[in-house]
């Protein structure tokens, strides 16, 4: 029986907790039929309460369009007043239905700046970014309109209106206050999303980019204008025309700045523009004025304002034309240069092909020619090598900048690359222009200037293929300095003629290049060695002079050979330290105190004599001031040794002191005593005492941070002064009061 | 044109200029007066020969073009002192020599002066040492 119930019960459970089986065609056909009848019971059942839905929906749709045209009728009338249409577009806004977007975008239309701002507020409402984005961007709105549009977007606090306000704060066609608006809105709106995007790059103008774009279009207005009083013959015509066209020029482009912001590379590139224009002008005038062509003097002030119309509009027209799109400054001096290049190389050329003919030809015998006949041919060669020198500069010019455009993408110009060129343009430049000499050729200002700019031309094209750091151009430098100086120096000290010892001075200063190159390459210089060359390259080379002077005065060399023993000194303790600079790596402080230490050297080494009136020849005097440097060298060096270990900075105190010791003992006795010897002695005992008091006083400069000075710290009893003042004593002559006093002991 | 440039380039010589009958070329070296001759002569040239006030005034001219105080010429002494002769042989009766006392001075060089008001040019021979080095002016007839 248990079992029994047991089962009914979950039967029953079944029934209740699962939908009907599928039914069985086996099963009873009348079951099926019940079923059907519920279905549709129930079928019949939804439907009603549907209907009866639609109806609750129909009905309130109704309401909502009715309210709708109600509002959009009142808003889009413009004999309604004013606040009731503002009052309609608010509604509309707070309807939530996206229907009345058109009418909104209609009022925005309108003619009453209120409405318009409602539209554009109430379309912000309802989730739509693209009105308040139109109205910002309208010239034709007033600027209530677009300040609601900004605010509008601001309120919307969603992504999309967010980065419209972000586009529209850099938005060059924008008007700048409205830019700056936008910006400001997204600094207080959209902080994070500002953060996320960044600053927009166009919002404000460059200050080099604005300058100098205002600046070009005031030249080019000042060019074009001054180019009228030219062709009317008329002076006052010609500065009136300058005068007003720079301030139409520069007006012009200021309100050009005002609505489109300039970035440097928009700027520079029309200034680039403009000035090659005018010096596109400027050699064209060069050629058609040269000898090779007789046009008069009016005529060639005419065609000379033709060029400057046509260079300087071209280049104006151009430049405004490139400045829909941005560049890099970067790129406007990589053309610039380019074309400098170009035009340097061609008029080097030019000016070589012509030199051995017309060198050396009175220009002004060739304009003064008076006589009936033809004047000599050489003139008018002279005229056709200044306009193929002129036309060279314009063909090169293009060339370059043509060549520029070529490989714009594969260039990319870095202050390295600039170095390395430098180095070996200079390098370049002082062989080409000595190599004449050193062959006995004729000499001409092209051999130099042609090498230089073919020299930093392959610099260029050398470091854009094989990176040169900046320590491998220094080391080129400076290799190439000590080789020439070495080269031309030993040559000298042999008694080698001029021409051989110029040669080579070439020869090794290219050697010493090559060499400071790969010194450069491998040697990392450390802040020591950037003191330690400085200070005591110069001191060997100074000291090397003094013993030639010394040498040459008393007879024992030539003056050629003291000028080659300098050089020949200074070239080896360059050579010998830059050697030394691999090994070591000295204190920087250190190298700095033994240059001063060298440097009160040679004053002591000069004024002592001069205070003691020890007689001797000037090649003495010079001979013993560089002895003295070299022993306070000397000493300086041991006081930076243990026991001493002088810490150089503790010196600055008393060396400063020293110094205005000097100038103020000199100065004091020259009040006195107008005699050398006693300026010299005032000067000497001044700077020593400069020197011991700031020995005495520098621990005091330094408090409890550095107790112990150059000298010990010596605490004297009671309380002292020492007071001088300028008189005139009895005798009448200027005369110094000097006292001490000391109380308290 | 072109060979004639490259001539000129090689030779250090300026172009070939052209007065009355004669082709001159005016020197960029300086010479002696003897390897002035010779290097006339080497070119088929011989040292100028002025022989009146037009020449004269035409060489003084164009040699102030270029640039030179004093040229050689072909007038000499050095077969017979004081017996002044053109090198190429050509006799003239007109003479712009300076004849002060000028012992050893055995050639003859032009001097171009500096323009005066009247638009004319100061022009004069003056006698020289042979061995001094000085440009000089070649020609030969067309």
């Amino acid at each position: 029986m248990t079992t029994l119930l047991g089962s009914l019960w979950l039967v029953a459970a079944s029934a209740l907790a699962e939908e009907p089986p599928p039914q069985d065609p086996t099963e009873d056909p009348r079951d099926a039929a019940l079923e059907a009848a519920r279905a549709d019971l129930d079928a019949l059942e939804a439907r009603v309460r549907e209907l009866e839905g639609a109806a609750e929906q129909g009905e309130a749709a109704t309401t909502r369009l009715a309210a709708l045209l109600d509002a959009a009728s009142t808003l889009l009338d413009d004999r309604n007043p004013e606040p009731d249409r503002v009052a309609a577009a608010e509604r509309l806004g707070a309807m939530g239905e996206p229907a009345a977007l058109p009418f909104l975008r209609g009022a925005t239309r309108g003619r009453e700046p209120a409405v318009q701002a409602a539209a554009v507020a109430a379309a912000g409402a309802l989730g739509d970014t693209q009105i308040p984005d139109d109205a910002l961007h309208d010239a034709r709105s007033g600027m209530e309109v677009r300040r609601e549009a900004i605010a509008t977007l601001v309120r919307m606090q969603g992504r999309h209106a967010g980065e419209r306000l972000w586009a529209a704060a850099g938005d060059g066609t924008l008007a700048r206050p409205l830019r700056a608006e936008a910006l400001a809105a997204m600094d207080e709106g959209y902080p994070a999303l500002l953060d996320e995007l960044g600053r927009p790059l166009v919002a404000k103008s460059d200050f080099l980019g604005l300058s100098s774009g205002i600046t070009a279009n005031g030249v080019a207005g000042g060019v074009l204008l001054s180019s009228i009083g030219t062709w009317g013959r008329s002076d006052e015509a010609v500065v009136i025309g300058a005068l007003g066209g720079s301030v139409v020029g520069v007006g012009s482009g200021v309100l050009y700045a005002r609505t489109r912001p300039v970035t440097a590379g928009q700027g520079l590139r029309y200034a680039s523009n403009v000035a090659w224009g005018l010096g596109a002008a400027g050699l064209a005038t060069a050629i058609t004025s040269s000898d090779a062509f007789d046009l008069g003097e009016e005529g060639e002030q005419n065609v000379a304002a033709l060029y400057r119309v046509v260079g300087v509009g071209t280049g104006a027209g151009l430049g405004m034309a490139r400045l829909r799109d941005d560049i890099h400054p970067v790129d406007v001096a990589e053309s610039d240069l380019a074309g400098v290049l170009g035009m340097g190389l061609a008029m080097s050329a030019s000016d070589l092909a012509w030199a051995g003919t017309v060198s050396g030809i009175d220009a002004g015998a060739c304009r003064r020619w008076s006589l009936d006949t033809p004047p000599p041919r050489v003139c008018t060669l002279r005229g056709l090598r200044q306009a193929s020198f002129a036309g060279a500069g314009l063909a090169g010019a293009a060339t370059g900048i043509a060549v520029h455009a070529a490989v714009r993408d594969a260039w990319d110009l870095q202050p390295e690359d600039l170095l390395f060129a430098t180095g070996v343009g200079a390098e370049a430049a002082w062989v080409g222009g000595w190599l004449p000499f050193a062959l006995k050729r004729d000499v001409y200002l092209s051999h130099a200037t042609g090498a230089a700019t073919l020299g930093f031309t392959g610099g260029l094209v050398a470091s854009h293929f094989a990176h040169v750091p900046p320590r491998i151009s220094a080391g080129l430098g400076w290799g190439a300095l000590l080789g020439n100086a070495g080269g031309y120096g030993i040559a000298a000290l042999a008694r080698a003629d001029e021409e051989p010892s110029i040669a080579t001075m070439l020869g090794v200063g290219v050697v010493g290049a090559v060499a400071g190159g790969f010194t450069g390459s491998v040697l990392d210089p450390t802040p020591g060695d950037l003191v330690m060359l400085p200070v005591f390259v110069p001191l060997a080379a100074a000291e090397g002079a003094a013993v030639a002077y010394w040498l040459a005065a008393k007879g024992h060399i030539d003056d050629r050979q003291a000028v080659g023993l300098g050089l020949t000194a200074s070239s080896a303790a360059g050579v010998g330290l830059t050697a030394l600079a691999t090994q070591i790596d000295p204190d920087p402080g250190d190298m700095a105190f033994l240059g001063t230490a060298a440097a009160w050297g040679v004053w002591y080494g000069t004024m002592t004599p001069l205070a003691l009136q020890i007689p001797g020849e000037p090649e003495d005097g010079v001979l013993t001031a560089a002895i003295t440097g070299d022993a306070f060298v000397l000493l300086g060096g041991l006081a930076l040794l243990r026991p001493l270990d002088l810490k150089p900075g503790r010196t600055v105190v008393p060396q400063l002191m020293g110094v205005g010791g000097a100038t103020t003992g000199a100065l004091v006795v020259a009040m006195a005593s107008p005699q050398a010897e006693h300026v010299a002695a005032g000067a000497v005992i001044g700077s020593t005492v400069g020197i011991g008091a700031g020995a005495l006083i520098g621990p005091l400069t330094r408090g409890k941070r550095a107790p112990v000075g150059l000298l010990p710290r010596v605490r004297v009893p009671g309380t002292w002064g020492v007071h001088a003042m300028p008189g005139v004593p009895g005798a009448g002559e200027p005369g110094l009061y000097v006292s001490v006093d000391a109380t308290g002991w | 044109m072109r060979l004639s440039l490259a001539t000129w380039l090689l030779a250090g010589c300026g172009p070939v200029e052209r007065f009355g009958g004669s082709e001159y070329v005016f020197s960029r070296r300086g010479e002696s007066w003897t390897g002035a001759r010779d290097d006339c002569a080497s070119r088929g040239f011989h040292l100028a020969d002025i022989l009146d006030a037009d020449e004269d005034a035409w060489v003084s001219a164009v040699s102030l073009v270029y640039g030179e105080d004093a040229r050689w010429i072909g007038l000499n002494d050095r077969a017979e002192e004081g017996t002044w002769v053109w090198e190429s042989g050509a006799v003239s009766a007109y003479s712009s020599l300076d004849m002060y006392p000028s012992p050893g001075a055995d050639c003859a060089v032009i001097v171009a002066g500096q323009p005066v008001d009247t638009g004319l040019f100061e022009v004069g021979w003056q006698p020289a040492r042979c061995p001094g080095t000085r440009p000089y002016i070649c020609e030969r007839l067309r």
